[in-house]
């Protein structure tokens, strides 16, 4: 980072920004919020009382969709203009919480007179919309779908929703790019002039639900019924099995870099419930230069969602600062058995990655000679996964730096208590293994 | 193609449409003391609508920062703006303005070596309860109890009606300056006194302006402008002219500058109940609808709409492009060839292009013309100035011609503009005294003489003629004389 | 030897008439030409068995878009989306085999003739817009392919960009017109052998491609003992795939080049239909080339490529599985040293095997030897092995049939459909692959989704949004 110029240049501040449409996807798996209901006691940090001082907090669905509800409104309240949509994932199916269809019954008739109109219909809206969803899965259970409730929240397809929509009040791709006159834009790059102001566009996930949960999961329980559907071809079944997790997800993330929107991730199990970050949603906000941040599990959350992603993109990097991003594993997911892999056997035809060398290629059949699996064997028993060095940044500014490794903390830490309860800073190092 | 050209609309700042809408609010509320804000922020719409009119950055610290317990520490603004920790507290001070400005933040001070803003309680508060709808001053408005089967009038009447009486205003002034045969019915008293007050027309005939005839004035180059301006500009410019001429006790102005807030936080198509949403500011909601800002199914009702002028006060352009006049605005192409086509019925409108237009064609829809040397110097007589002439052309420019490659409007015709709005001033008028000299070294030395005393205007050496300022001449001939004398004296 | 340096435009212009001759229109100038056949054949023979394409009408790019009878534009939008949507459903059947790993040179032809202006304003800015979209476009579909760029003019032939994977390079040389100004003659010959050589020291198990845009219609090739016959015949034993694209005619030598390389030849009518064609060569093609004689990918496989060489030559082996490692990628915090550099740089990437520190990747780990590769990387590719199968017309029974079944908006972005019943049943003459009811059936999740959703869910995303569930 170069030394900024001593004197702010004002002039290069925005005098306007754009309208803004945030996307929320929130993560409404009935047994991820009951875990984070009743989190297990945080482990103490001695050496840092400030953190150690505030309590692991529970917290339920309820409680968080009214912080969520403030955080939307004040998003709502910062620029005229600005848009919100809210889908809901759960147990494997994605929902569009909010806006409502526009042939719904308007919300509640009477306006109150202490709420502006517009904060009034989205947090009954919202607040309905979850319901509804409630009552879908309790529907699910009471009809002895038990299964439905193992499955992972779906969110890419809340995900490839969120991107459908963007798409349509922002179609700069193929689609119209066929309409306009191919000469016209030689240079995608130019800022396509075709309205006074384009609102841009951000994706915020909000994860409830601990461990990779897009990736892996979703594996086990598809087979029977993919299978049934493709005539056994196991090329096409494992196709399907994988479409919902790791792949799709992936396509999400490029569509998303294609549209220049950046996926957000607030993580909410705090490391005493899931050691491991959700990788691959950090890798999704990497990818996208969205925003990465874990939950500490000790309050703070209205604070870190108005401090953190408040700021529309246009503002972010320039004159904003975004927070230090944590180190970013690119593990990758292997096709055959869907473990998290650090290091891969990659088919050179079509870059399907197996964890264990195999003679076939399982996509696109392409053999392998056998002299070299044994070798490859060899190869494999090599790789254990190292442990990787305490990599956080300090950040910018020592105020309230947390980093475990940062020595000369001591002089800080008394003034280190930022908000009551909202705890660690930014910069509290994210496990990686 | 592009010649590097003087009046290039992204180069020079003065032709941009930089000015807000809100201009007039703006400057009053920077003239007004913590006691005035103090007493505004007890409305949590107040609070709403000032947070979205102070720029991106300052608004999106204050937010940042709106649910922390703690001051605001220059450091922490500095780390969030990614500046150097050296930079001096001025520069960031200058940052934070518009809120300091607003009373939003105290001025800086020292607090156990930090420099820290201390934060209004009263807007922080105020803030929260709007974004929690945990306020108590019914500052969105209380809702009419009426019988759920009483009829109400749709969103388009109350559209129609405010978009009427505001026009039926505009139009008393265009028409008061062309003469054109408008059948307009004259505003009310009220209207014209402060129409009046605010130096938008005047009676010719009244030459001290304490008396004057409201029923024979006319419109002034103020005026004129006034018209150029777009139309949430000029909602502001007469509710502020209100606020100064009728409410100059600033106990009461600061009520009925938080009840126009609260109607720019209202909803379009909602019946509100007049005493119960505004006690203390009744008779102003009242005068606003000479405005046409509310609608009252019968005049004396407790029950009032505020129609579309009202809800949108403050929503930027953000309800321009969602209301439907909003593509109604946008009616103008305009051709290199200074053709201008304008789609367009509105009969206030055409009366303003009318001013630096000559309308050629007249169609049911359409209106074609061509900006000419003559109308547009014409109009800026009337004190139009060309940057007003741009700013109106290019708010009013059709979607179309977005299509084009920028600048919206091309340089060609902007130069031209300015060009024309140069030539006149090219003439500037100066009182003046001459003299005329017959001995060259006389002339010479009231040269040098009145040009150290800066009260030469000009000199023409070859016919011996001196310009000098007015005031200066008793001094000057003063010197002539006696350096004549000298002069004389040493033949 | 069809073209060597006594070659002379005139020749050509020789070549010109003798083609007219044959059409037994022996008139010195088509306006004598077209008053014979108007006067002398009178109606017998109608217009258009013997006019050429030069005769016929000016096509005006406007006339083909029809407005309907409502003066809206919206059914000729509609019939082009079509045109798109039946070319997906072509493509549906393609091999799933396809050459990921590319190397591909571009070789620009920079001669005089690139200043014509049959396209606006010349070739040469026509082309160079197109080419950095192109290229941008090319790494987005191949992550790990590599490109260089190979400019031939003044009957010589120069390595402009170098081979390699980052496009903002590419894009920075190319953005320099200045350099770029095109003069002289082309040499396919020497353009072929550069390219060639710069590519001799590659795998075959990646593709290695040509792309020519060629725009005069001759080639000044060097005099000697070796023609552009031997050169054709080394890239055909190198199986360098080359694809010409023509922007004159058709030209005998570049058409044999191509074919004999598994190429493809094309010639572009124009601008919409070049940029066609060069976009055609973006996803990767199926290998269809005869297998690769060697194995080892880069030096993955340090220990078992020695072993493995001999062996496999008889088998050819189509391909192989690689280690590849995925690393973690630090922050921008504080220095550190990297392995490939001995150098202090922030960020960088650990290998996930020995732990050192890498500037970028994809690359060979310097420490012990593992392809360290961003698994994103490897991701972008993978809508080829997951396409998401196309979308099925729904006709206005199949809605009425199912009306409970969905809901009433689409799947993806949740518009409304048009209500069923509103419709009319005389929108028959609709191009077919547009849904007269504007709704699209997934197959598989039995989802429906709106034309736009549709659009972009295969061309973009590749993730059905209900099959995702």
């Amino acid at each position: 980072m170069a030394p900024p110029p001593p004197a702010p240049d004002l002039s290069s501040y925005p005098k306007t920004t754009p309208p803004s449409v945030l996307l929320v996807i929130i993560d409404i798996h009935p047994l991820s919020w009951s875990l984070l209901a009743s989190p297990p006691p945080l482990p103490s940090v001695p050496d840092q009382p400030a953190i150690d001082k505030a309590h692991a907090s529970p917290m339920t669905l309820p409680d968080f969709v009214t912080i969520l509800m403030v955080f939307l409104n004040a998003h709502l309240a910062s620029r005229w203009g600005n848009e919100v949509v809210v889908y809901g994932a759960s147990a494997g199916r994605a929902k569009l919480l909010y806006p409502p269809p526009s042939n719904a019954v308007a919300g509640p008739s009477k306006p109150r007179p202490n709420t502006y109109l517009p904060f009034q219909l989205l947090d009954s809206r919202i607040e309905q919309g979850l319901k509804e969803m409630a009552a879908e899965e309790q529907d699910r259970l009471a009809n002895g779908d038990v299964n439905s409730l193992n499955q992972p929240p779906a969110m890419v397809s809340a995900l490839t929703k969120a991107l459908c929509f963007i798409n349509r009040i922002n179609p700069h791709t193929s689609a119209s790019a066929a309409l306009v006159d191919p000469t016209a834009a030689p240079d995608p790059s130019a800022p396509s002039s075709t309205g006074p102001d384009r609102p841009e566009t951000r994706i915020l996930v909000i994860n409830a639900t601990p461990g990779e949960n897009v990736s892996t999961s979703s594996s086990s329980l598809d087979p029977s019924q993919t299978n049934g559907e493709v005539d056994g071809n196991v090329q096409k079944a494992s196709g399907g099995q994988m479409r919902g997790g790791y792949v799709g997800l992936m396509n999400c993330v490029f569509a998303a870099q294609k549209a220049k929107v950046p996926i957000d991730v607030l993580s909410l199990p705090p490391p005493s419930i899931d050691a491991s970050p959700p990788i691959f949603l950090q890798q999704a906000a990497h990818l996208t230069e969205g925003i990465y941040w874990q939950w500490n599990g000790r309050g703070g959350l209205l604070q870190y969602l108005h401090a953190l992603y408040l700021p529309p993109p246009s503002l972010r990097h320039h004159p904003f600062a975004v927070p230090p991003q944590d180190a970013v594993g690119f593990r990758a997911v292997c096709f055959c058995h869907h473990k998290t892999l650090d290091v891969g056997f990659v088919c050179s035809v079509c870059l399907s990655i197996f964890c264990e060398p195999r003679p076939v290629c399982l996509m696109c059949k392409t053999r392998f000679p056998i002299k070299s699996i044994p070798t490859l064997k060899s190869l494999a028993s090599y790789i254990e996964p190292i442990p990787v060095p305490d990599t956080v940044p300090p950040p910018p500014i020592p105020k309230n730096s947390k980093s475990q490794n940062n020595e000369n903390n001591k002089k800080d830490r008394n003034k280190s208590v930022v908000n009551g309860n909202s705890g660690g800073g930014r910069g509290e190092p994210i496990e990686i293994d | 193609m592009v010649q590097p050209s003087f009046s290039h609309p992204r180069s020079d700042p003065s032709s941009s449409t930089s000015s807000s809408p809100t201009a007039a609010l703006d400057a009053f509320l920077d003239n007004q003391h913590q006691s005035y804000f103090e007493e505004l922020y007890k409305s949590e719409a107040v609070c709403l609508c000032v947070l979205r009119s102070l720029p991106p950055v300052p608004r999106h610290i204050i937010l940042h920062h709106l649910w922390s317990h703690q001051p605001l520490r220059t450091t922490e603004v500095k780390s969030f703006l990614q500046l150097d920790i050296q930079t001096s507290i001025q520069d960031v001070d200058e940052i934070m303005r518009p809120a300091l400005n607003r009373k939003i933040l105290h001025p800086m001070m020292l607090k156990k070596n930090k420099m820290l803003w201390p934060s209004n309680d009263a807007f922080k508060k105020g803030l929260r309860n709007a974004l929690t709808g945990l306020g108590t001053s019914n500052s969105f408005g209380v809702p009419f109890d009426r019988d759920d089967d009483a009829e109400i009038p749709s969103q388009e009447v109350l559209v129609a009606y405010g978009e009427e009486a505001f026009e039926g205003i505009l139009k008393y002034m265009v028409s008061s300056g062309l003469g054109i045969g408008f059948s307009v019915a004259r505003p009310q008293a009220e209207v014209l006194e402060l129409l009046h007050i605010s130096g938008l027309m005047i009676d010719p005939t009244d030459a001290t302006g304490q008396n004057p005839n409201l029923n024979k004035m006319t419109i002034t180059s103020k005026g004129f402008q006034f018209l150029l301006e777009d139309r949430q500009t000029q909602l502001w410019e007469v509710l502020m002219y209100y606020l100064t001429a009728k409410e100059a006790n600033s106990e009461r102005s600061a009520e009925v500058l938080s009840m126009f807030f609260s109607l720019g936080c209202m909803q379009l198509g909602q019946d509100y109940s007049a005493s119960k949403s505004f006690p203390h500011a009744l008779s102003a909601l009242n005068d606003l609808a000479q405005y046409g800002f509310i609608y009252r199914p019968s005049p004396d009702s407790n029950q009032f709409f505020p129609t579309h002028l009202a809800t949108a006060l403050c929503s930027g352009d953000a309800a321009a492009t969602k209301s439907q006049d909003a593509d109604e605005k946008r009616f103008l192409i305009l051709e290199t060839n200074y053709k201008i086509y304008a789609y367009t019925s509105n009969e206030l409108e055409i009366a303003i292009l009318n001013l630096f237009v000559d309308i050629r064609i007249r169609y049911p829809n359409l209106v074609v013309g061509k900006l000419d040397r003559k109308n547009v110097k014409s109009a800026m007589e009337k004190g139009i100035s060309a940057n007003q002439i741009i700013s109106y052309l290019s708010s009013h420019a059709h979607p179309q011609m977005y299509n084009s490659p920028p600048p919206l409007l091309h340089p060609t015709i902007v130069d031209q503009l300015h060009l024309w709005d140069r030539e006149r001033n090219r003439l500037k008028m100066e009182d003046t005294v001459m003299l005329e000299f017959f001995s060259k070294e006389l002339f010479e030395d009231t040269e040098t003489e009145s040009k150290a005393n800066a009260a030469l205007q000009l000199s023409v050496p070859n016919q011996k003629f001196l310009f000098i300022e007015p005031q200066t001449k008793a001094a000057i001939t003063d010197f002539v004389k006696e350096r004549q004398n000298q002069l004389r004296s040493g033949f | 030897m069809p073209l060597d340096l006594n070659y002379a435009p005139g020749a050509a212009d020789e070549a010109d008439d003798d083609f007219i001759d044959d059409d037994d229109l022996p008139g010195p100038s088509s306006r004598g030409k077209k008053g014979g056949a108007s006067g002398g054949k009178g109606g017998g023979k109608g217009k258009d068995p013997g006019r050429h394409a030069w005769e016929a009408e000016y096509k005006k790019s406007w006339d083909i878009v029809q407005e309907d009878e409502k003066g809206s534009l919206e059914s000729a939008v509609e019939s082009l989306l079509a045109r798109g949507r039946r070319k997906r459903a072509l493509m549906a059947d393609t091999p799933l085999r396809r050459s990921i790993i590319r190397h591909m040179f571009i070789i620009l032809d920079l001669s005089d003739s690139m200043m014509d202006k049959d396209y606006r304003p010349t070739r040469f800015e026509v082309i160079l817009g197109y080419l950095r979209t192109y290229v941008v476009e090319w790494f987005d579909q191949n992550p790990l392919g590599q490109i260089g760029i190979i400019i031939m003019r003044d009957r010589l032939s120069e390595v402009l960009v170098p081979m390699g994977g980052n496009p903002q390079e590419i894009l920075s040389v190319l953005s320099d017109k200045r350099k770029l100004e095109p003069s002289g003659e082309p040499s396919l010959q020497n353009g072929l052998m550069m390219a060639k050589g710069g590519m001799s020291h590659l795998p075959t198990t990646s593709s290695l491609e040509t792309l020519i845009i060629f725009s005069s219609i001759s080639t000044a090739d060097p005099d000697g003992p070796v023609t552009i016959h031997n050169v054709l015949q080394e890239m055909v034993d190198s199986k360098i795939r080359t694809n010409i694209l023509s922007l004159s005619g058709e030209i005998k030598i570049c058409k044999q080049i191509s074919e004999r390389t598994n190429g493809k030849f094309g010639v572009a009518l124009d601008q919409d239909h070049l940029k066609d064609l060069m976009w055609d060569t973006i996803p990767p093609p199926a290998t269809t080339i005869a297998p690769p004689i060697t194995v080892g990918v880069r030096n993955a496989l340090a220990g078992a490529g020695a072993g493995q060489r001999g062996g496999a030559v008889g088998k050819a082996p189509a391909g192989d599985l690689m280690v590849m490692g995925f690393p973690i990628q630090l922050p921008l915090g504080g220095e550190t040293l990297c392995a490939c550099h001995g150098l202090l740089k922030k960020g960088g990437y650990l290998c996930p095997r020995c732990g050192s520190k890498l500037c970028d990747v994809p690359t060979d780990c310097e420490v012990c030897g593992l392809m360290v590769v961003s698994s994103p990387h490897l991701a972008r590719s993978f809508w080829f092995l997951f396409p998401v199968a196309n979308y099925r017309v729904l006709a206005i029974e199949d809605v009425m049939d199912s009306i409970n079944g969905n809901g009433d908006t689409c799947f993806g972005c949740d518009v409304e459909f048009p209500d069923v019943s509103t419709i009319e049943e005389g929108v028959a003459q609709v191009e077919d692959g547009v849904s007269p009811t504007g709704r699209y059936r997934c197959a598989k999740c039995r989802n429906d989704f709106c034309a736009d959703c549709d659009l972009y869910i295969h061309d973009t995303l590749h993730t059905c949004p209900g099959c995702s569930q």
